[in-house]
């Protein structure tokens, strides 16, 4: 009897799941097989999802037509920079944020929150002019650490900072550590789920940013991939299976790491003791 | 509160540093700024531009220029299409721009007017240099207040591009220079079947309806710029565009705003005619599926078609101005003219220099293009930025959405509301 | 240092705080903050960005006061917001509580569900533009299968939100959803445990330990969201530019539109603080009531 309860219930979630699935990962799909058509099929008008002839070469004249190696190597530098940087920084003052109590807290938070708040778009000219007093025009210190400050991090971080219990920070004080001691050795492994979805983000962040990289960097040679794809758009003729395939070799990456990811979770907390 | 006055007094430097640097240029617009590279030192210049497609013409080129000034040095930079303006007011209000570039002339006349270019009158004059190997009208375009600021580097023209297979389906004679209206109505009915549309109306003002309001003898604007769509010889004009579409000989507005039926249903032979620029000559040669060839535009009155062309220009506040115009000397030369036209890219602005284009597709009719250099009207220069053009594209849109009839009165509200926002 | 508090310990936990929270308050102050009191002065200027500002006092927000179509983007971002919200969280919510629970291919459904999230609007809005199209796109192609009328999604004023909204949602769900996740995996499985011995079913086991140990993501999520989607900037940008009859106008884009093509950057600083003013308070009313909701543990 209970058997077969459980069965009924996990078939339909299972069935839900794969429409929804279709329907979400569908214009995806599309974009895989645009990138696989030859430049007279992008725009057959009747509906076929796959190729009549498949064409594989789209792939390689990516790399021909622009240095997409180098492109790769800047958005892989500049990310895992991003990502150490944003992690430890927004985990620094996410924790001080959740735990620990100074005056102006509570304005200071706000504050923080206030720069998403604000139209990048109209910060765009003066950060540049700020960028370009201080020489980090085209630099990777120009893509890295402005980046560094991430003001949705901190809030992530603090909401989860905010749900660990203070008897174990008590217990650390009374232990005699500081702060910063509970921070590395209790709360950082702790919050590890909110740690990795972070973490996540912000290669996804860093890896798709591309208003800010196009600005700030001038050479071909120290372009980002969201850029380099863009270069595929011309004014009046645009192949859109290139950009397709530029855009799929972009994605596919973040893929796995995202897949990386679920791996370095483990199934809710069961660290015994600390947990009560 | 002392945290608060130091940010406010170095956001106050900052201002005033941007200030500083973009004001250089407004204190002297008619004297030559002083070049600051001294003889024999290698002056290294950018050098921007939009199109990728483009880039091996323009290495070509900047090979063939450093052979001949090996003390220059030249530094190519592609800006995506779609960021090229930001990018470039954005380094003009940083206050360090590239020190040549190409300009377009929708954007022409506001970068001029700004004090941004490079006036390049006294450095004609003095060095003599022939302006008459271009085109007037592009010469025109980029000129403010009589003086030149730019030297043409390509233009394009629009005509009336067709698909021979279908005519030949349908056993009608290819369109000729002597085509009318009433003969390009004619044959798109007898294109018309289950399958196909004799035209497409594309969205557009060019290509698209302002060519069809030069063939009737009209124009968009006055000389003094105020826009006059709502006159009759243009909204006739528009109308008749539209007409296709009222018809059942072209494919729906809708269906038109959602891809660019240069990239799809001419290509896939859903449509037997459009007119469109000669940039796409290069692409629709490509199909394999289709024999396209070129006609001129049916006349409605008078030939009609509409010209654009790009120009180099040089920032005004370079450091290297006399490097600049050897450069932009080289760029608008006829050897720079003979290197462009052989890579068939574009039409080089060089008078006389096109028949390496022409020749470059044998199995289409490229001279019509170059025919209609001689009678096509140039972007109206006169009218300053983009934001006129915009307000009458959101008009016209509504009626290609189908939310509002093409008749008289959307003629009016684009002319009105494009001379609003002139000022006239 | 008259506002540290008096006692030892309590002045060393916030000397401690500030030392912790300081890396990322001096690199806003000098990467965010410089930069937003620069904007905030120009919005009191007109500026064509390619000369230099000139003052301008109270003009540029006097205008947008009057400004009909700048009213109609504030109704048209807040419209977006009030449905693209509620409606990704949802998902997100379920899919996120679907997705904790051990089923077979699971992490498959999650990578699915978050490729959205992954895509850059430039190559994916070419994918939409052909689901909307009107005749051959797939979605009136369905609908003419069925027999019924097609839709004109981006062309219709009245549709066209809606269609903005369904691919805002669409991009959205990836990035809750792997926040529900981790908001979910943070719950200890002890209380799980002790309410399974107590009895509970899966429905008691939802309502009273899952829903309100998630209750800090779930605020996080909403403020968030709100946050980006009065934002929403992308997909207007290629898919409609604000139209049709500006039904699809927000407030970012017309920023866009002022300051980068028609060169007035003034007014477009002025909206965005417009914009600024709205989203802070709402989000200090969110963060001011969530006593009554959130549970930290």
């Amino acid at each position: 009897m209970g058997l077969l309860r459980v069965n009924w219930r996990h078939i339909i979630l299972h069935i839900l799941l794969i429409m929804g699935g279709i329907i979400t990962a569908f214009p995806f799909l599309w974009m895989i097989a645009t990138s696989l058509k030859g430049p007279d099929e992008v725009f057959s008008l009747s509906f076929s999802i796959l190729p009549r002839a498949w064409n594989f070469n789209n792939y390689p004249q990516v790399f021909e037509i622009l240095p997409f190696g180098r492109f790769y190597l800047n958005t892989i530098i500049v990310t895992v920079a991003r990502t150490i940087g944003q992690v430890l920084i927004c985990a620094m003052a996410g924790y001080a944020f959740a735990k620990l109590r100074f005056p102006g807290k509570n304005f200071l938070f706000v504050a923080v929150l206030a720069i998403m708040m604000l139209p990048s778009q109209i910060t765009l000219i003066p950060n540049y002019i700020l960028l370009k007093y201080i020489h980090w025009i085209d630099t990777y210190q120009g893509l890295i650490i402005p980046s560094l400050f991430s003001a949705f991090g901190t809030f992530l971080l603090r909401q989860f900072f905010m749900t660990l219990p203070s008897e174990i920070d008590d217990a650390a004080k009374l232990d005699g550590c500081n702060p910063l001691q509970t921070f590395i050795h209790i709360a950082l492994p702790l919050a590890r789920p909110g740690l990795v979805a972070f973490a996540v983000l912000v290669v996804l962040w860093s890896w798709n940013d591309f208003l800010w990289p196009l600005i700030i960097t001038n050479s071909t040679n120290m372009q980002m991939l969201s850029v380099g794809i863009s270069y595929f758009q011309n004014p009046h003729v645009t192949n859109y299976a290139l950009i397709m395939a530029a855009a799929s070799l972009t994605i596919l990456p973040i893929m796995i790491i995202f897949i990386i990811s679920q791996r370095l979770i483990i199934e809710g907390i069961t660290m015994t003791g600390l947990k009560m | 509160m002392k945290k608060k006055v130091f940010c406010l007094l170095l956001v106050a430097a900052f201002l005033l540093s941007s200030c500083g640097q973009a004001a250089t240029p407004t204190t002297a617009p008619e004297a030559k700024p002083t070049d600051t590279s001294t003889a024999g030192e290698t002056v290294n210049l950018s050098y921007a531009m939009w199109d990728t497609a483009q880039l091996p013409a323009t290495e070509k080129l900047i090979s063939a220029f450093e052979e001949k000034y090996p003390n220059i040095t030249i530094t190519p930079e592609t800006v995506p299409w779609d960021q090229y303006w930001n990018k470039l007011q954005t380094a003009v209000a940083g206050g360090e721009a590239y020190d040549v570039f190409w300009m377009n002339i929708p954007y022409f006349q506001q970068y001029a007017a700004k004090n941004v270019l490079l006036n390049l009158q006294p450095l004609i004059q003095s060095s003599n240099y022939d302006m008459s190997v271009f085109y007037p009208a592009l010469v025109a375009s980029y000129s403010y207040e009589n003086n030149v600021y730019g030297i043409p580097r390509d233009y394009d023209t629009t005509a009336l591009f067709y698909n021979k297979d279908l005519f030949d389906a349908a056993g009608v004679a290819y369109p000729t220079d002597k085509w009318t209206w009433d003969d390009l109505k004619e044959a798109a009915k007898k294109l018309t079947t289950k399958d196909t549309w004799g035209f497409a109306s594309a969205f557009g003002d060019r290509p698209g309806y302002w060519d069809f309001i030069y063939s009737n003898g009209g124009d968009v604007n006055t000389p003094d710029g105020k826009v006059i769509l709502d006159q009759p010889a243009a909204c006739d004009a528009i109308k008749y565009y539209y007409s296709f579409i009222d018809d059942g000989t072209s494919p729906d507005g809708p269906t038109l705003l959602a891809t660019d039926p240069a990239e799809t249903l001419f290509p896939n032979g859903k449509v037997a005619m459009m007119v469109y620029g000669s940039w796409g000559a290069g692409a629709f040669a490509q199909i394999s599926t289709a024999h396209i060839d070129v006609a001129p535009i049916p006349v409605g009155k008078v030939p009609g078609s509409s010209m654009h062309g790009l120009a180099n220009v040089i920032w005004s506040g370079t450091k290297h101005p006399d490097a600049a115009w050897e450069f932009l000397k080289f760029l608008g030369s006829e050897d720079a003219a003979k290197i462009l036209a052989n890579t068939g890219t574009v039409i080089p602005a060089y008078k006389g220099m096109e028949s390496a284009w022409v020749s470059a597709i044998p199995s289409m009719n490229l001279k019509v293009f170059v025919d209609a250099a001689s009678y096509a009207k140039p972007w109206p220069a006169v009218l300053l930025g983009t934001e006129w053009e915009t307000k009458i594209q959101d008009v016209f849109k509504e009626v290609w959405q189908g939310n509002r009839p093409m008749d008289d009165q959307a003629c009016a509200q684009a002319a009105a509301d494009a001379n609003a926002v002139l000022g006239k | 240092m008259p506002f540290l508090p008096k006692s030892k310990m309590a002045r060393q936990e916030a000397l401690w705080g500030y030392a912790l929270a300081s890396p990322l308050l001096i690199g806003c102050a000098v990467f965010f903050y410089l930069g937003m009191v620069a904007s905030f002065i120009l919005g009191f200027t007109q500026w064509d960005v390619l000369t230099p500002p000139t003052w301008y006092g109270l003009g540029n927000y006097f205008y947008l006061f009057k400004d009909h179509v700048f009213r109609m983007a504030l109704w048209n971002t807040t419209r977006y917001a009030l449905l693209q919200v509620p409606l990704s969280l949802t998902i997100a919510l379920a899919l996120a509580l679907a997705l904790n629970q051990n089923i077979r291919f699971r992490n498959l459904y999650r990578l699915i569900y978050f490729l959205p999230a992954l895509t850059m609007p430039v190559a994916i809005s070419f994918v939409w533009k052909w689901i909307y199209a009107p005749g051959y796109g797939i979605l009136n192609q369905l609908l003419s299968s069925l027999g019924l009328p097609n839709v004109r999604w981006l062309d219709d004023p009245h549709v066209a939100m809606y269609s903005i909204i369904i691919m805002g949602v669409w991009m959205s769900i990836g990035y809750a959803m792997i926040i529900f996740i981790a908001g979910l995996q943070n719950i200890p499985r002890i209380y799980y445990e002790a309410a399974i011995v107590d009895g509970a079913n899966d429905w008691q086991k939802l309502s009273h330990i899952t829903v309100p140990l998630l209750t800090p993501t779930i605020l996080f999520n909403l403020i968030t969201s709100v946050i980006s989607s009065f934002q929403m900037f992308d997909f207007i940008y290629v898919m409609t530019s604000g139209g049709p009859s500006n039904s699809t106008r927000t407030v970012v884009y017309s920023l866009w539109e002022e300051g980068f093509r028609f060169f007035r950057m003034g007014r477009a600083t002025a909206m965005g603080w417009i914009l600024f003013m709205i989203i802070l308070f709402l989000t200090i009313f969110q963060l001011r009531t969530q006593k009554r909701w959130v549970y930290y543990e």
